[in-house]
């Protein structure tokens, strides 16, 4: 390995990196300010409505996602995560006498967040037209309206809903059950701060009831029939809206 | 390239380093957020940043190549004036005849299909937007300025894309000249970025082998090991879903996306699957229209007593459409794809517009300028390249699928040329202009 000359450390020590990132960034600001300048500053504002600006969509792009769409999801998950998960206590003999020949609990997070994750996905990307937003000129181009849409999109995100009920069911009904053998009721949801166990889950017990997200049995089946509920009432208030 | 987040002396402070400390200290309240995912680290991020940095370059260029097929030596592709911000001057080829609705179907369906890996590559590295000091040298704070540049560009091309296809303007500006721009400003963001991550993709990539991965179950899912560049949570929550699982969420939502759109450019029974597309629903017993003639301001009446002028040679011809439909008759099967990524394949029957300039008097036109009897609007004209003019399927379409013209669709007459952008296709000609070579 070269040793870097004193000019060199130094700058790499107060400039913070190479001479070559420096030139990258140079380029690549270089490139921006000069798209800039082609567009003009003019075109970036819009004196009259502020809000229909370029340079506001561009920032208001990125700070919309970081500042509001990311800390909405994550918040959403975690509302969700928490429901659907819980401590369990219950270990020693009674637990296990009280839990032989039951089902293990299958965690219902997954069932859950992933529906309603794809269920945003579409509703965020498909907006416009559920929301039937700008509809002159959707008219104007396609000869059709955005109708039909709204009802599309409410079976869509219940038929989506209704798939993670199913596939919750399913994974239910599959799961094996627990035999007094068996080591005490959902394993304990690990201290976070604990080490991990090296090898993983201990042998015997079987890996779908293990670990995290020990389901609150019974709450998970009263979350996902209120969503179907949800789902029903939507489509049949979308269908009245279609025949008024 | 060294990426300043590994230098030996990431500790340190760049110059002026009482600044960087300065701010350092300041550490501003709620800022520190606890990274609940045992699943962010280096590995993930570069699994998904390699993805995209496969699927985004193909967006560009089709982005790129799609502003040369509108024909910009003819001024006729938007923004205009751009400089140098563009491919090299080319003619448009015109085979393939579905180059076109190729170029969009990829440059619309990849951009709409490529969004769950981009949003999960973002909250992939949301700590390093929250991380404090935000930056501890000059470097540091340029790298976080090519980033806006980056994250920024990319969503808002994003955003107005997905706007743009469901014509919904609610932003109110160009989408042209927004799209166009913003593009270059991602790219400069992009080409910053990938130089300077480029290496620590490799190595995180090859730290974890994918198959390992994909044999661990949610149980055994334990923090990444190995560099954290600032990813690896120090005090994660236990994982409710594996790293396999995690990928097959942002997978299964590309398909899902995949699925909802692909079939407007596909067509046939895919078609169906497009729910809430614009173009998955199929007008009663026709094809999709980027146009209606009510919005484009022609009647029925207006059309009866029209008439084709040819110029460009030493008189001018008029023919009206009997006159046409006597002549030498073409038929081709021929994709109309609009830019906006929706295509649909009719067989066109008419004159070929070779035949229409030697009959207008004109043997080797170099460039036709057709222009449409409707009176306003972006693309009522449009000039067509030599090559487009003299390709044996470029014709003046009469009839489609063995009937007359929809009004919709351009009665009396329409320009149908292979492999060129919908609406260089014509509606309603009035005249054709053979410019001599």
């Amino acid at each position: 390995m070269r040793t870097p000359t004193p000019l060199l450390t130094r700058f790499r020590r107060s400039y913070g990196a190479g001479p070559a990132h420096l030139l990258l960034l140079l380029a690549g600001l270089a490139l921006a300010v000069h798209t800039v300048r082609t567009i003009g500053l003019d075109a970036l504002w819009d004196p009259e409505v502020w809000w229909q600006s370029i340079a506001v969509w561009f920032i208001g792009a990125a700070v919309v996602h970081d500042l509001v769409l990311y800390p909405t999801i994550a918040a959403a998950d975690t509302v969700i995560a928490r429901a659907t998960t819980r401590r369990r206590a219950g270990t020693g003999t009674r637990g296990r006498r009280r839990h032989a020949g039951r089902r293990i609990p299958v965690p219902a997070v997954n069932y859950v967040r992933v529906p309603l994750m794809a269920c945003a996905l579409v509703t965020v990307l498909f907006l416009p037209g559920i929301i039937r937003h700008g509809a002159d000129t959707y008219q104007r181009a396609t000869g059709q309206t955005q109708d039909p849409f709204l009802l599309r999109w409410a079976l869509l995100c219940s038929a989506i809903v209704l798939l993670g009920l199913a596939a919750y069911l399913v994974a239910r009904l599959r799961a094996p059950r627990r035999t007094p053998s068996d080591p005490p009721p959902p394993a304990p949801l690990p201290d976070r701060r604990a080490v991990p166990v090296p090898g993983g889950v201990p042998a015997g017990v079987p890996a779908a009831g293990t670990g995290t997200g020990a389901v609150r049995q019974d709450r998970a089946p009263l979350l996902a029939a209120a969503l179907v509920a949800l789902a029903v009432v939507a489509v049949v208030l979308v269908r009245r809206r279609g025949r008024a | 390239m060294r990426d300043p987040a590994q230098d030996p002396d990431e500790s340190g402070f760049g110059f002026p380093a009482p600044l960087w400390r300065a701010v350092a200290r300041r550490r501003p309240l709620g800022l520190d957020v606890r990274w609940r995912s045992p699943l962010r680290g280096p590995w993930l991020t570069s699994v998904l940043g390699l993805v995209l940095l496969v699927v985004l370059p193909v967006v560009t260029v089709t982005g790129l190549l799609s502003y040369s097929a509108y024909g910009p030596q003819f001024d006729q592709a938007y923004p205009g004036d751009v400089g140098f911000l563009r491919l090299p001057d080319f003619d448009w080829p015109t085979d393939p005849p579905w180059l076109y609705r190729l170029n969009q179907g990829l440059h619309v369906g990849l951009g709409l299909v490529v969004i769950p890996v981009v949003l999960a590559k973002l909250w992939s590295v949301i700590p390093k937007l929250f991380q404090w000091p935000p930056a501890r040298s000059l470097a540091q704070v340029l790298e976080r300025i090519s980033l806006l540049m980056l994250v920024g560009g990319l969503l808002f091309e994003i955003v107005t894309g997905v706007l743009n296809i469901q014509y919904d303007y609610v932003f109110g500006f160009s989408f042209y000249t927004a799209h166009y721009y913003g593009a270059w400003v991602f790219m400069a963001g992009f080409l910053v970025h990938v130089p300077l991550k480029l290496a620590t993709m490799v190595r995180s990539l090859r730290g974890t082998s994918l198959r390992e991965v994909m044999r661990t179950g949610r149980d055994q899912t334990r923090p990444e090991t190995g560099p954290s560049h600032g990813l690896i949570p120090t005090d994660p929550d236990p994982p409710t879903l594996s790293r396999r699982g995690a990928l097959g969420l942002v997978g299964g939502g590309s398909l899902l996306v995949l699925v909802l759109t692909a079939g407007q450019t596909v067509g046939g029974v895919s078609r169906y699957a497009a729910v809430l597309m614009p173009r998955g629903r199929q007008p009663a017993g026709t094809f999709p229209v980027n146009k209606t003639a009510e919005a484009a301001g022609i009647s029925r009446e207006a059309v009866e007593s029209w008439r084709l002028t040819l110029t460009g040679g030493a008189v001018e011809v008029s023919l009206t459409r009997e006159q046409l439909l006597a002549l030498p008759q073409h038929t081709a099967t021929l994709p109309i794809a609009c830019v906006e990524g929706w295509s649909t394949t009719q067989t066109w029957t008419g004159v070929r517009l070779r035949d229409l300039a030697r009959l207008a008097g004109v043997t080797e036109p170099s460039s036709a300028r057709v222009e449409s009897i409707q009176e306003s609007g972006l693309f009522r004209a449009a000039t067509l390249q030599g090559n487009q003019v003299d390709h044996a399927d470029s014709m003046l379409a009469l009839r489609v699928n063995g009937g007359d013209l929809p009004l919709d669709h351009g009665y009396p007459a329409r320009i149908m040329v292979p492999a060129i952008p919908g609406v260089h296709c014509t509606k309603w000609v009035g005249t054709i202009d053979f410019e001599a070579g």
